[in-house]
This record gives structure tokens, C-alpha cells and sequence, in this order.
């Protein structure tokens, strides 16, 4: 059941106006059904995998919670660790590994049989696994208190507008919510509107409109520097359309219903440098590694190696979070020595604002192509296929009609939405377009309702991040 | 460094008005300016954009209306802004969101009535046939929606006013101007898509209607019947209105209408608003503007994407009816469908003639004979039952493999035969004086022009 479909417009009607009529109580364990009818309309044979890794951390998470015994805590909470990154690590990663080791033992001539068994991704596995997997840890850490009711907690696990994308939310900003039962205002109701009509904008018009650009610049045999440029543009705008449009859809149905979910994007093509970048871009994921892993590993603390090592980690098993590839693994090494470069060539140095804002420009324009030369990673479907798009960098040929064709409407869905983000950067808010004045108001949801209508691509394309 | 927050509070709102009070103040001592530039650019540019044709002459400038027009538009808007800006307080209330959300709709619905008008869906039309190459999809929309909005030819000295109505089978496989000379028509349409399924037949039958042909020629087979698995709503979306979404809704059972919710949504809601109805039309003319100057024409055609079933190979012909021909869950709705197309047609007193279309030979063994065998007996059964000639592969010409272009298409010698054996049919019934009668049950069908195959 898409976001941008017509059941999920059914089904979240129904839901809306159910809970409206409902008691606190009831409407949780309402919310607690929708939600695992709305994941099971995917594959309701994955019910049972998410049900299994609440009851392991509820469970947990209680003991810890209740234990005076500093061992039994870290025993129950390797045992979660270890239920729930195993969950992962089979359903995500068994095949991937499979695969590598038959790869690695024929470079050194052995012969294993080939994999012949397939292991179907639970959507979203990634997602709420590592939303449970930090509900636990802050309980460990004492930072939170459990929930007390196994229906509450299931409904932390499952709530349904951010189930299968994201924003992974925090237990400490959402389990206050889910035992507080905030209910649906006139304010929420309008920004949450706004939100989703705004995330079906990005989905529908910018992010489907450049899928076929970039698929088909991408399954080019040998590709001219121009259509690679194209493909990873394309790609960059493509892949923030989907997910954020996504994130902004699954927070304006959460605010609809009176939830406050987590901000996942602020203008990230504006980052001038990596560290920026990932305070803007994928911010709960980005944060949660900060959280659970860069910082437990020792974080800046011990020295600039082990920071390197620690920022190389992190961001390596950052990439590998996205999916079992390879592509995915180097696109996370790719990060993770910007990082470093980054914080080696910064570290101590004192910028002053005047020489910070003229070169402002030239900072927003290297990151953004660093941001394309990572995307360009990302999207490749196998290591040749990436070797085939660097190596089509350095080919030059004349531009066809089609690639005009191409440049134009990335133009014409990427310049409008770049403009608004300067605007919001300029304003230091993300609530620009509501707070405008009636006439640019009124003028830019119009077109924007307009484009929607005429140039929207409804119920071709599965949202990106649902494959993670 | 400072990252901008998701923050509605009053000292944001403060920062907004300042930039736009800013940016206001800008653009109205620019106001001279844009109208010029509105007035200059519109008035220059205007074929370039739409239609993507050289510039005009700077001589049209001043008389231009549409010019003066879009520059009072570009100057008045910073105007209409500040005073906006200055009774900004009326629009602070609880309710901002919903009454922007209705006068959008208001909007919209008004854009709505404004592209529904001929000039402007006439504009729209000629500027997708300016961008689109030949065997586009959208460019035969456009061409189509043309020619239903077309007032009906006039019928002369009752000669033959023909209809051909099928895929790129059909429209390929008839020589319309040899057809025109050995049967005498006055005149002969070609209302034929790429692909064109069952269900398109009988959504388009009044409109065919309204255009009084004396006869519909269509060429109708498994091939046809055998395909759709869900409703083709690309097809559908441009003709889409509530007469022909209901008889479309009749031909599905609930089963059916069930499974393809979206789709009939996505109808409805085409057959509310114009802007969704021509969406296909709208999208291609966005997204296609891109035209080189300095590239010649014919530099254009060698470049342009090669689309269109006529150009489907023989081994992409076989790929196609092995994956696509199959017993779907919209083979009764197509027929169905067909039999509506029929009777209204024939209900029209006009006589509609049915020829049993093929593939290549090594096409057809793509898939379970079976097909051919119930749709020629569910045919020739809606014939018997309706009244309208069917001819099928033992009274029309057999086709041999050289007869074929590729896997789906006549060549030239096969069209000209098919085209001989239509003009005889015509040309016997006009020949003799007959005029065209309303359908009988029962048509005297002509002897065949080839011997049965054996």
C-alpha cells in the first residue's frame, strides 16, 4: 500500500475518522491494528518476524528496566542486540555473504556450488529494527523508562506512517506520545496536510518524473560524461524527491492523528561540507549511528587515528544499512573519507566570516558534486555498472536531442525546488511556503496542485527506500 | 554554522515578510521592466514556445495582444503582492489553510473550463504534434481528439464515407488512398491507435457516430482480445466522462471493478477535471520543450526516438505475443465491449464490417490456437446476434508470409490485397445503387477473394 495510491488514501480516511470517535486506550490498540494491516498488505508472512522482535524487546527492555544487576542488564541487552542483528543479518545480508565467500573462494580456486535459495527482504526490516534496537539501549542507559503496556510498545514498533521508511524514530521522543495519546488539532491537521501534499509533490512530480532519466542513463552500455553527469543529477534529485517526499508524507499522516515525528531533512544540497551534509541529510539514521555506534566506539576522544577509524566504521556500516552490495559498502567509504578529510583539513583551523562567506559558493558547489559522486555510487546496480559510469566521465561526445530533453526537465523539476530551498536557508526556516503572504501563497500551491494534476506519476514507482 | 528549523512562530513569520517585503519592493521598481519584458518575450516567443517555431517578427510586437496582455500580467503581479502584504492580517486566522485550499480549487476548476475550451485544447494539440515524432502515442491522441472535435464530413451523392477503426494493424494494413479511388468513397477517416483494445471500441462509439460514416472497418483478433490485463487507463483517460465510465463499469463485474479501483478512480476523476484528462498531452509538452536551433530538420528525424508498434521487429513481435497473449481476467469485458461498440454502431444504421485480423504465421504459434478458434466463434456469434458482417479467414484474403513486414504488420503486397478485398466489398454494394441500409441480421457476405486456406 503506497503513500501515493488510492487504498492508502482509503485507508487512512478510515483511520482518521475511526480514531477521531475513540477513547485513548482503544485508539492505541486501533492504531496497533491499522498499522499491521497496513504492513501486512505488503506481506502479511513478515507479521510475524516484527511481532517476534517486539515481544524480544519488550521483554528486554522490562528486565533491564526492573534488574539492579548491572550483568543481567548487559546480558539482556546482548540478548536483544543479538535476536534483533540476527533477525537483520539473515533476512538482509545471509545472501550477500553467501555470495562473497563462493566469489572469494573461486578467485583462489575453489569450487563451491552456487546459491541456489533466495531469501525474500521484509520491508522496512531495517527500519524497525534499528527502532528497537535503540529503544532498548536507552533503556539500558537509564535515559528512558520503558513502556508498560506490550500494546503500547507494539504500536512504538509498528506505528504505520513511518513502519517501512523511516524517520527512525527515537523511544524517547515517541513512546512519551504513544502513553500521552495526543489528539488530532486544527493546526496539526492543516501542517500535516500541507506536509503531505508537499511529500506527494516531491514523490509524484520530481522523484517518478526522473526515474526513467535515470534508469535509462544508467543501463546505457557506454555512456558520454554528459549522460553521466545527467544520470547522477538526475539521481541526486530523484532520490531526494522519493525519500524525503516519503518522510514529509509519513509526518503530515502522523501529525494528522496528533503525532510529532522526527525531522529527517534540512535542505541537504545546501551542505558545503560532509559533516554538514549529514546533519541535513537522512538526520535520524545519521544520528542514530552517531548515537549507537560512532560515539560507544570512542568517538573524537582518543586521537585523531582512532577518530579516522572510528568516522571510517561507522560510515562503512552506514553504507552497508542501505542494502548487502558492494556499492553500497564503497559508497559508505566514500563518505567516510570526506569525513575524514574533512575533520583532518578543518580541525584548528580558524575561518573568519568574511573569507566563510565568500567562499560559500564554491563550498556548496564542491559538496554538491561530491553528494552527485557518491549518488553515482549508490545507484549503481553492480560494480561493473559503476566502473562503466566513472569510466563514461572521461568520454566525451556531442550532446543528442535526448539528452537536451533530458538536461530541460531536470532543469525544470530540479531549478524551482532548489530556488525555494535558498529561500528557506535564507529565512533559517523550513516553514517557508504556509508562512508566506496570501498572493506567493496562494500562487505557489496552485501550480503546485496544477503539476501534480498534469505532470504527476502516480503508482509506478516504489519509494527507494523501501528496498533498505 | 546554522541549520534552518521547522519553527511557525512569530519571529519566523517576521523574517519571511522581511524578504518578501524585500523582494516586493524589487520587483515593483522593476515593474516597468517586466512589462516589457512580458510584452517583448510573449509576444516574440510565443510560437517558440508553444509550437516550437522560429521567433516572430519584431514588427508584430506592437500589435500583439497576447504580448501587452502577459506584460500587464508580470507588472501588475508585484503590485497584487504588496497588497497582499499590507492586509496580510485578514488572512491570519485559524482557518488559512482550508480557505486556501478551496480558492485553489476554484482555481483549478477554472483552469479546467479554460482548457476545455476548443482554442485552447486546439493549442495544446498542435503543440504535442510539434514535439512528438510520428508514431508517438500522445501525437496520435492529439490527432484523434482533432478529429472527433471535427464537425462530420458531408455525405456526397451518397458515396462511401469510410471509418477505419482498429490498431496499427489495420491502419497499416489499408491503402487508404487506393481504397479511396477503387471503391469510390467520399472520404475515409482513420481513427486508429497503437494497440488498440476492445475497451477503447466501445468508450469511442457515439463520438464515431457523430461523425456519420457510412461504414466502420475494423480488423479484430485474439491478438486483440487476449491482451489487457487491467483497464488500459492511458488509453481510456482522454475520452473519459461519465457516460463512457458507466457502459465501461457495466462491462467489468464487481470482481473486476474491485481489482481495478484505481484505475476507474483514476477515470473519474479524468472525466472531472480537464487538466487530468489531458495529462499525458500537457506532460509531453513540458517535458519536451528542448529544440536545438542549430540542428536542421532533417538532423531532427534521424534523432528522434524510434517508437511505435510499426516498427516492432520480427523477433521483438514474438517476445511480445509470448509474453503478452494470454487468457487475462478482461477477456468477457472485452468482448463485451465490442458487442456495445457493435450495437451502437450498427444501431446508428451503420454498416459495420468486421474483417478476422492475423499476425505473421510464426507469431501466431506464440500462443494456444485455441484463442483464434473462441474469438472468431464469439465474434461471429456477436455478428449473428447484433447484425454486422464478419469476414473471417475463410472469406477474406490468406496471408503468407510474405505478406508480412514483421511480426504483426502487412507489408505493401498484403495491404494491397486486403485493400482489394475491402474495396470490393464497397464497391459491389455501391456499384449495384444500393445505398447503405441499416444492418441486417443476416448480411449477404461476398464470395472470398482467395481460396480457403487449406
Amino acid at each position: 500500500m503506497l503513500f501515493n495510491s488510492l487504498d492508502f488514501l482509503g485507508f487512512f480516511i478510515v483511520v482518521f475518522v475511526v480514531q477521531l470517535c475513540l477513547p485513548h486506550r482503544p485508539r492505541n490498540l486501533f492504531f496497533l491494528a491499522a498499522s499491521y494491516f497496513f504492513y501486512g498488505c505488503w506481506d502479511w508472512r513478515f507479521l510475524g518476524l516484527m511481532a517476534v522482535s517486539t515481544v524480544i524487546d519488550y521483554i528486554c527492555s522490562h528486565r533491564i528496566a526492573t534488574s539492579d544487576d548491572a550483568a543481567t542488564k548487559r546480558r539482556l541487552l546482548a540478548v536483544s542486540m543479538i535476536a534483533n542483528l540476527a533477525i537483520l543479518g539473515f533476512f538482509k545480508y545471509a545472501g550477500f555473504f553467501v555470495d562473497s565467500w563462493i566469489t572469494l573462494a573461486a578467485s583462489r580456486g575453489i569450487e563451491l556450488s552456487p546459491r541456489t535459495w533466495q531469501i525474500l527482504l521484509p520491508v522496512g526490516i531495517s527500519f524497525y529494527t534499528f527502532q528497537t534496537m535503540s529503544y532498548t539501549w536507552d533503556v539500558y542507559r537509564g535515559e528512558m523508562k520503558p513502556l508498560k503496556r506490550f500494546a503500547d510498545f507494539a504500536l512504538y514498533v509498528a506505528f504505520f506512517p513511518q513502519l517501512v521508511a523511516g524517520p527512525i524514530e527515537r523511544g524517547k521522543r515517541l513512546s512519551p506520545q504513544i502513553k500521552s495519546g495526543p489528539r488530532t488539532t486544527l493546526d496539526g491537521f492543516q501542517s500535516g496536510s500541507w506536509l503531505v501534499f508537499k511529500g506527494l509533490f516531491k514523490k509524484a512530480v520530481i522523484a517518478d518524473n526522473l526515474a526513467p532519466v535515470v534508469d535509462s542513463m544508467f543501463a546505457l552500455e557506454s555512456p558520454s560524461a554528459v549522460q553521466v553527469m545527467i544520470g547522477a543529477y538526475a539521481f541526486a534529485f530523484q532520490i531526494y524527491g522519493d525519500f524525503s517526499g516519503y518522510t514529509d508524507i509519513a509526518r503530515g499522516v502522523g501529525r494528522m492523528l496528533g503525532y510529532d515525528l522526527s525531522l529527517n531533512f534540512r535542505l541537504p544540497y545546501l551542505a558545503t561540507n560532509p559533516s554538514e551534509f549529514w546533519q541535513r541529510w537522512h538526520i535520524s539514521l545519521s544520528s542514530w549511528l552517531r548515537d549507537y555506534l560512532y560515539i560507544p566506539l570512542g568517538g573524537n576522544r582518543n586521537g585523531p587515528w582512532m577518530t579516522s577509524r572510528n568516522l571510517m566504521l561507522t560510515m562503512l556500516l552506514g553504507g552497508l544499512w542501505h542494502g548487502a552490495a558492494w556499492t553500497f559498502v564503497i559508497w559508505g567509504a566514500f563518505h567516510g573519507v570526506l569525513l575524514i578529510c574533512h575533520r583532518r583539513t578543518t580541525r584548528g583551523v580558524g575561518w573568519s566570516d568574511h573569507w566563510i562567506r565568500r567562499t560559500y559558493p564554491l563550498r556548496l558547489f564542491c559538496m554538491f558534486h561530491l553528494t552527485c559522486l557518491g549518488w553515482l555510487i549508490f545507484r549503481a546496480d553492480s560494480l561493473e555498472n559503476l566502473h562503466n559510469m566513472l569510466s563514461g566521465l572521461l568520454r566525451w561526445s556531442a550532446i543528442s536531442i535526448a539528452d537536451w530533453q533530458n538536461i530541460w526537465m531536470l532543469a525544470l523539476l530540479a531549478a524551482p525546488l532548489m530556488v525555494l530551498h535558498w529561500m528557506k536557508e535564507r529565512s533559517q526556516t523550513l516553514v517557508f511556503v504556509p508562512n508566506l503572504s496570501l498572493v506567493p501563497r496562494l500562487t505557489i500551491y496552485t501550480t503546485m496542485a496544477a503539476t501534480i494534476l498534469a505532470l504527476g506519476s502516480f503508482g509506478k514507482q516504489d519509494f527507494i527506500y523501501f528496498q533498505f | 554554522m546554522n541549520l534552518p528549523e521547522e519553527q511557525s512562530n512569530s519571529a519566523a513569520k517576521q523574517t519571511i515578510r522581511l524578504i518578501e517585503r524585500r523582494v516586493v519592493s524589487v520587483l515593483i521598481w522593476c515593474s516597468p521592466v517586466l512589462f516589457v519584458a512580458g510584452w517583448f518575450g510573449a509576444s516574440l516567443y510565443w510560437r517558440t514556445l508553444l509550437y516550437l517555431q522560429p521567433p516572430n517578427q519584431w514588427d508584430t510586437v506592437l500589435t500583439s495582444r497576447i504580448g501587452v496582455l502577459i506584460g500587464t500580467v508580470f507588472a501588475s503581479a508585484p503590485f497584487l503582492w504588496k497588497a497582499a502584504l499590507k492586509f496580510s492580517r485578514l488572512d491570519a486566522n485559524r482557518f488559512r489553510g482550508f480557505l486556501s485550499v478551496s480558492i485553489v480549487l476554484v482555481i483549478l476548476i477554472l483552469a479546467g473550463v479554460v482548457l476545455d475550451h476548443p482554442k485552447a485544447r486546439f493549442a495544446l494539440e498542435e503543440a504535442v504534434k510539434a514535439r512528438a515524432p510520428q508514431l508517438d502515442f500522445v501525437r496520435n491522441i492529439a490527432f484523434k481528439q482533432q478529429l472527433l472535435r471535427n464537425s462530420p464530413v458531408p455525405h456526397h451523392d451518397g458515396r462511401p464515407h469510410i471509418l477505419i477503426v482498429g490498431s496499427s494493424q489495420i491502419n497499416l494494413g489499408i491503402d487508404t488512398e487506393m481504397l479511396r479511388q477503387s471503391s469510390g468513397a467520399a472520404d475515409i477517416q482513420s481513427l486508429c491507435m497503437p494497440g488498440m483494445v476492445p475497451l477503447q471500441y466501445s468508450v469511442l462509439a457515439k463520438p464515431l457516430c457523430q461523425q456519420k460514416p457510412t461504414h466502420v472497418l475494423c480488423w479484430v483478433s485474439e491478438f486483440d482480445f487476449f491482451r489487457e490485463t487491467s483497464v488500459p487507463v492511458v488509453r481510456l483517460r482522454w475520452c473519459s466522462n461519465a457516460d463512457n465510465l458507466a457502459r465501461l463499469a457495466s462491462t467489468l463485474t464487481s470482481r473486476q471493478q474491485f481489482d481495478n479501483r484505481s484505475e476507474l478512480a483514476d477515470l473519474a476523476l479524468a472525466s472531472l477535471s480537464p487538466i487530468w484528462q489531458q495529462r499525458s498531452l500537457i506532460n509531453l509538452v513540458a517535458f519536451r520543450f528542448w529544440w536545438p536551433w542549430n540542428v536542421g530538420v532533417s538532423e531532427v528525424d534521424e534523432d528522434e526516438a524510434k517508437v511505435g508498434a510499426a516498427l516492432v521487429g520480427q523477433q521483438r513481435g514474438l517476445e511480445n505475443a509470448r509474453r503478452n497473449i494470454s487468457r487475462t481476467a478482461m477477456v468477457r469485458a472485452n468482448f463485451q465491449s465490442f458487442g456495445e461498440f457493435a450495437k451502437v454502431i450498427t444501431g446508428n444504421h451503420i454498416r459495420l464490417i468486421v474483417i478476422e485480423g492475423e499476425s505473421h504465421p510464426e507469431t501466431m504459434k506464440a500462443y494456444p490456437a485455441e484463442f483464434r478458434l473462441e474469438t472468431r466463434a464469439r465474434i461471429k456469434q456477436l455478428a449473428d446476434t447484433i447484425g454486422f458482417e464478419y469476414f473471417d479467414e475463410t472469406l477474406r484474403p490468406v496471408f503468407v508470409e510474405s505478406d508480412w513486414r514483421d511480426a504483426v504488420h502487412l507489408n505493401e503486397q498484403g495491404r494491397d490485397r486486403l485493400t482489394r478485398f475491402v474495396a470490393g466489398i464497397i464497391d459491389t454494394e455501391f456499384a449495384s445503387g444500393q445505398k447503405p441500409e441499416p444492418a441486417q441480421p443476416e448480411p449477404a457476405q461476398p464470395e472470398p477473394a482467395q481460396p480457403e486456406r487449406p
